[in-house]
C-alpha cells in the first residue's frame, strides 16, 4: 500500500512551474530515490509535501489521508518527519540537547510534573536521555554526546541531522541531499544508516543529485527535470533510461 | 545552552540573601525601602521581558504597554469594583496574558524578529494612546490616584518592608517556576523555535502556537508586575505603558544579561540602585543610560550576570561559557522566516 | 459637510503627508540597504528643528541658509551614526543594532531636553503669506514645504536610479555579500546610507517648523508613524513609502475631521495592523 502519494502537484513561481504535475506513489518499506539535476525542482517537491511550501494545485495524501497544505508540524505528529538540504541543526546546542529539542513529539512529561520535578518526572527525563544515547549511538556520535553542534565536522553535522529526525519518531523520513559534503566513507556509512532504518520499518524518500550513490540503496527512482517526472523504475531501469541519460547523466557527461 | 545550575543559583541565592538583609541593615528608611520594591517590580518585569528576548529569541517593543495595562487592570477594579487587590494581582496577569493571546495571534503567526518588534511598537503606541485618550475609563493623562495598597487580615501593607518581603517571595517563586519552565515540554519546545524554527517544526513543535502562548505568558508576567506597581505606589497613568517604560525593562534585561534567569534581577538592582546616586543629576540621568546601554551593549554584551558567572567558574578553574549573545555569533530567529 | 472643508483637510493632510513621506524614506532606505532599524530617525528630524532654531533663533541666520547648515552638518552626523551606533554592532544580531539605536535616541532626546527644554520654539519662516484657493487657506511657506519634500524625493529616486552611487546602493541592499564580491566598497555605501537619510530626515525637521514649531518632543511620534508608513508600504520599499506616505498623511487629516481628533494618531496604527494581517509583507512588498 502507498504511504505516500502525490497526485498533479504544482508549485508556479512567477510563471514558471518549479514542480510541474508531479504523481508520485512511495510503497510502505520503499527506499525512494529522487533524482534530477540542479534546479529540477526536488526541493521543492519535498517542501510542497512536507508542508513548507503550498502547493499551488494538486494534492498530497499521506498514510489514506489527503494532508495537502497542512503544516509541517501537524505532518511531523503523523510521522512524516524531513531533513534539509542545508545541514539544519540547533548549533548552539549540544548533541545531545539537539537530540533532545527533537524528541518533542515523544516527550511525555506534563508541565506540572517538570513543575514539581515528580518522581514520574524524572523517571520520563530519564528513559529521554536513554533513548537520546541510543539514538546518538545509533548514528556513531555516542562519543559527542556533549560536544556543541557547531563544533561538529561535516560528516558528524549529517548523522545529528538525522538523529534528530530519528527523535521525532518518522514512519517516512524524507532526506534532503543528506550526503552532500561527505567524503565515500562518510557517504558509505550514512547509506548504511539508511538500510538500517528501512529494515526497521521506516520507509524513506531520498533525494538526491548524485546518482552514483543512490543506485545502490534505493528500490525504485523517480526522475525530474525542469519540475516534471520523466522517468521512474528501478535503479537498472532509469541507468538504462535514454530520457535519463540525455536530460542528465548526458548532460553532466558534457559538464 | 545549558545554565550551568550550580554557579547561576549560587550567585542568585546570595544575590537574594543580600536583597533580604538590606532592609534589616542598610536600607533603613521607608524611602529606601520603597526602592527596594522597585528593584523586585522592574525585575519581574524584566525576567517576563527577557522570557521574549531570550527564550523566544524575539523582541516586542510593547511589553511596557502590557505592564501599564495590568496596572490599569487592577487599579480600575480595587478602584470602581471594590475587588480586594488580592485578587487584582490575580486578575491582572490573566487580563495582560488574554490581551497578549491575542495581539500574539494577531502579530506572531506572520511576523518574527525585526518585523515583530515593530509591529508590537504599534500596538504599544497604540495602547499608550487608548489609554491617554480614554478619559472617564482611564482617567486621561493624569491616570487614576488612590489606589489601594493590599490588606492582610484587614491590615493594609502600606509598610515598604511587608510590601518588600512579600514581593521578595513572589520574585523567588517566579525565578523558581521560570527555570523549571525551561526544562518542561514547552520550555524545550520554545527554545527550539528559537534555535532553529523550521528545524522545530519537522520535529513537531507547533511553533505558531508555542510562541503565542510563550509570548502571552511573558505578558501575563509583566502584567503583574504592573499590579504590584500600581497597589505600591498607589497610582497609575499612561506613562506606565509607553516608551520610558520600556527603555528601562531593555536596560534591565540587557545590563543584566540575557537569557539568565538571574540576569534581569540584577539588572534591576544596578539600574535603580545606579539611577538612585544619579538622582542629583535629574534630566542628565536618562542621557547618561543611554549612553551606559551603548557601551553595555559593545564592551560586554552578554550583560553582567553571565560575567560574573564567568569569573566565578573561573575561580574554580572552569571554562567561559558565555552568554546568550557571544560576539560575532548570530541569532538566527532574528532573521524573518526562511523563504522556502 | 462642506467642500472646504473636505479640501482645507486635503491641504492639511498634503502637507503632513509630504513630511511623512522623507521621513519614511529615509527609515525604508536605510533598512532596505542595511536591514538596519534607525530607531534614533525621528531625533535626528528633531534635532534638525531644534538646531534650526537655534541657529536662527539665537545666532541670527535667516531661513534658508539656516535650513541648508542645519542639513548639511546633520547629514556629516549622519556618518558619525553609522560608525558609532550602527557599525560596531553589525556583527551583533538586528536585534542589538536596534538597541543601540534606540539607547542613541535616548540619548539624543533627553539631551535635547536638557539643552532647550520641553516648550515649543517658533522659528521666523521665510514667507508666510495666506492664499485663499476656493474656500481652502493655503499657506506659502506649506507650499514651499510640499515643493521641497517632492523635489527631494525625486532627487532620491534619480539618485537612486541612475547614478552608479545609486546602483551600488541598491545592489549593497539586495546582496551584501555578493556587492563585496564584485568590489562594491560596502562600509562606503553604508556611511552613504546614513549620510543621505540622516540629510533627509533633517530636512524633514526643518520643513516642519514652516507649518509647526520645533520641540524635542517632536521626534517620537514622528518615528511611530513612520513606521507605519514604512509597514504598510513594505519594509524597505522606498517608492511605495512615499505613496504610502501621502495616503496616511491626507487620510489621518480626513479621519482626525470626520471621525475623532483624540485618535487621530491611532488611526495610522490600525491601518497598519489591518494591513499587516492582510498583507504581511506590506502593500509594495515582494513575497
Amino acid at each position: 500500500m502507498a504511504i505516500l502519494e502525490t497526485s498533479g502537484l504544482t508549485r508556479m513561481f512567477g510563471g514558471l512551474s518549479a514542480v510541474d504535475r508531479l504523481d508520485l506513489s512511495v510503497e510502505e518499506g520503499e527506499i525512494r530515490g529522487l533524482i534530477g539535476p540542479n534546479g529540477s525542482g526536488k526541493t521543492t517537491a519535498l517542501n510542497l509535501i512536507t508542508g513548507y511550501l503550498k502547493p499551488s494545485r494538486g494534492a498530497v495524501t499521506y498514510r489514506g489521508s489527503e494532508v495537502t497544505g497542512r503544516q509541517p508540524h501537524d505532518l511531523a505528529r503523523m510521522g512524516l518527519v524531513r531533513t534539509f538540504q542545508i545541514t539544519t541543526l540547533f548549533e548552539n546546542l549540544t548533541v545531545r540537547d539537539n537530540v533532545l529539542h527533537g524528541s518533542h513529539l515523544n516527550n511525555p512529561t506534563s508541565l506540572m510534573g517538570a513543575m514539581r520535578r515528580s518522581g514520574r518526572y524524572r523517571r520520563q527525563s530519564a528513559e529521554m536521555e536513554d533513548r537520546v544515547r541510543e539514538l546518538l549511538a545509533f548514528v556513531g556520535l555516542g562519543e559527542r554526546i556533549d560536544a556543541v553542534a557547531r563544533d561538529l565536522s561535516a560528516g558528524e553535522h549529517r548523522y545529528l541531522e538525522i538523529a534528530i529526525a530519528l527523535a521525532a519518531g518518522p514512519r517516512m523520513l524524507l532526506l534532503d541531499e543528506p550526503a552532500t559534503g561527505l567524503n565515500p566513507e562518510e557517504a558509505a556509512f550514512l547509506m548504511n544508516l539508511i538500510r538500517t532504518l528501512r529494515s526497521q520499518g521506516v520507509t524513506v524518500l531520498l533525494v538526491e543529485h548524485n546518482m552514483r550513490l543512490i543506485t545502490n540503496i534505493c528500490t525504485r527512482i523517480t526522475v525530474l527535470n525542469f519540475g516534471a517526472k520523466i522517468a521512474e523504475g528501478t535503479p537498472e531501469e532509469i541507468v538504462d533510461n535514454p530520457d535519463v541519460i540525455t536530460a542528465y547523466l548526458g548532460k553532466r557527461r558534457g559538464a | 545552552m545549558r545554565l550551568t545550575v550550580p554557579a547561576g543559583w549560587w550567585l542568585g541565592g546570595a544575590l537574594l540573601v543580600v536583597a533580604a538583609l538590606t532592609p534589616l541593615f542598610v536600607f533603613t528608611n521607608t524611602y529606601n525601602r520603597g526602592l527596594l520594591v522597585l528593584i523586585i517590580i522592574y525585575a519581574v518585569a524584566g525576567l517576563s521581558l527577557d522570557y521574549i528576548m531570550g527564550e523566544m529569541g524575539q523582541f516586542s517593543f510593547g511589553h511596557a504597554a502590557f505592564w501599564g495595562f495590568g496596572a490599569y487592570v487592577s487599579a480600575k477594579l480595587a478602584l470602581d469594583l471594590g475587588i480586594s487587590p488580592w485578587i487584582g494581582f490575580l486578575a491582572a496577569p490573566v487580563a495582560a496574558g488574554l490581551v497578549g493571546l491575542l495581539i500574539g495571534y494577531i502579530a506572531l503567526r506572520r511576523t518574527r524578529g525585526l518585523e515583530l518588534a515593530i509591529v508590537t511598537l504599534g500596538f504599544g503606541v497604540l495602547a499608550w494612546t487608548v489609554a491617554l485618550r480614554w478619559r472617564p475609563v482611564t482617567g486621561g493623562p493624569s491616570g487614576l490616584r488612590q489606589v489601594p495598597p493590599p490588606s492582610l487580615f484587614g491590615w493594609e501593607i502600606r509598610s515598604e518592608l511587608a510590601y518588600f518581603y512579600f514581593s521578595l517571595l513572589l520574585l523567588l517563586g517566579i525565578v523558581f517556576l521560570l527555570s523549571r519552565l525551561r526544562t518542561s515540554r514547552f520550555g524545550r519546545g520554545v527554545r527550539s523555535i528559537h534555535e532553529n524554527e523550521d528545524l522545530a517544526k519537522s520535529v513537531g513543535v507547533a511553533a505558531t502556537k508555542y510562541y503565542v502562548l510563550a509570548f502571552s505568558f511573558a505578558c501575563a508576567l509583566v502584567g503583574f508586575s504592573g499590579a504590584l506597581y500600581a497597589h505600591h505606589f498607589r497610582f497609575v497613568n499612561p506613562n506606565l505603558l509607553g516608551l520610558d517604560y520600556m527603555f528601562i525593562f531593555l536596560i534591565v534585561v540587557l545590563v543584566g544579561g540575557r537569557g539568565t534567569l538571574w540576569g534581569p534581577v540584577l539588572g534591576s538592582a544596578i539600574f535603580v540602585l545606579v539611577s538612585e546616586w544619579l538622582r542629583a543629576l535629574q534630566e542628565y540621568r536618562f542621557v547618561i543610560f543611554g549612553v551606559v546601554l551603548l557601551l553595555v551593549v559593545l564592551f560586554m554584551p552578554i550583560g553582567v550576570f553571565p560575567a560574573l558567572q564567568n569569573v566565578a567558574r573561573r575561580m574554580r578553574g572552569g571554562k567561559d561559557a558565555g552568554g546568550d549573545v557571544t560576539p560575532g555569533g548570530q541569532d538566527p530567529v532574528l532573521e524573518p522566516g526562511g523563504a522556502g | 459637510m462642506s467642500w472646504d472643508v473636505i479640501g482645507q483637510q486635503l491641504w492639511n493632510g498634503l502637507l503632513n503627508g509630504s513630511i511623512y513621506v522623507i521621513f519614511a524614506a529615509g527609515l525604508s532606505l536605510v533598512f532596505g540597504v542595511m536591514r538596519v532599524i534607525n530607531m534614533a530617525h525621528g531625533e535626528l528630524t528633531m534635532l534638525g528643528a531644534m538646531l534650526l532654531f537655534t541657529v536662527t533663533d539665537l545666532v541670527g541666520l535667516a531661513y534658508f541658509p539656516g535650513a541648508a547648515l542645519v542639513v548639511l552638518v546633520m547629514a556629516l552626523a549622519g556618518f558619525l551614526v553609522n560608525r558609532v551606533t550602527v557599525r560596531p554592532f553589525l556583527g551583533h544580531s538586528e536585534l542589538v543594532v536596534i538597541l543601540s539605536t534606540v539607547a542613541l535616541s535616548f540619548v539624543l532626546l533627553n539631551g535635547s531636553l536638557v539643552v532647550w527644554g520641553s516648550g515649543p520654539k517658533g522659528v521666523e519662516k521665510p514667507f508666510n503669506e495666506i492664499v485663499q484657493v476656493g474656500g481652502v487657506y493655503i499657506t506659502t511657506a506649506g507650499l514651499l514645504l510640499v515643493g521641497v519634500c517632492f523635489a527631494a524625493v525625486m532627487g532620491l529616486y534619480l539618485m537612486l536610479t541612475h547614478t552608479k552611487l545609486g546602483k551600488k546602493t541598491r545592489a549593497t541592499g539586495q546582496n551584501l555579500l555578493g556587492a563585496r564580491l564584485i568590489g562594491i566598497n560596502t562600509t562606503a555605501i553604508y556611511d552613504t546610507t546614513l549620510i543621505v537619510a540622516s540629510g533627509l530626515a533633517a530636512l524633514a525637521g526643518v520643513l516642519i517648523v514652516l507649518v509647526s514649531s520645533a520641540t524635542p518632543n517632536l521626534g517620537q511620534p514622528l518615528l511611530i508613524t513612520g513606521f507605519a508608513v514604512v509597514i504598510v508600504a513594505g519594509m524597505g520599499n522606498v517608492a511605495g513609502a512615499v505613496a504610502v506616505g501621502l495616503f496616511m498623511g491626507v487620510t489621518e487629516a480626513l479621519f482626525g475631521q470626520f471621525v475623532s481628533t483624540y485618535y487621530r494618531q491611532g488611526y495610522l496604527y490600525v491601518v497598519m495592523i489591518i494591513v499587516l494581517l492582510l498583507r504581511p509583507q506590506g502593500l509594495f512588498g515582494r513575497k
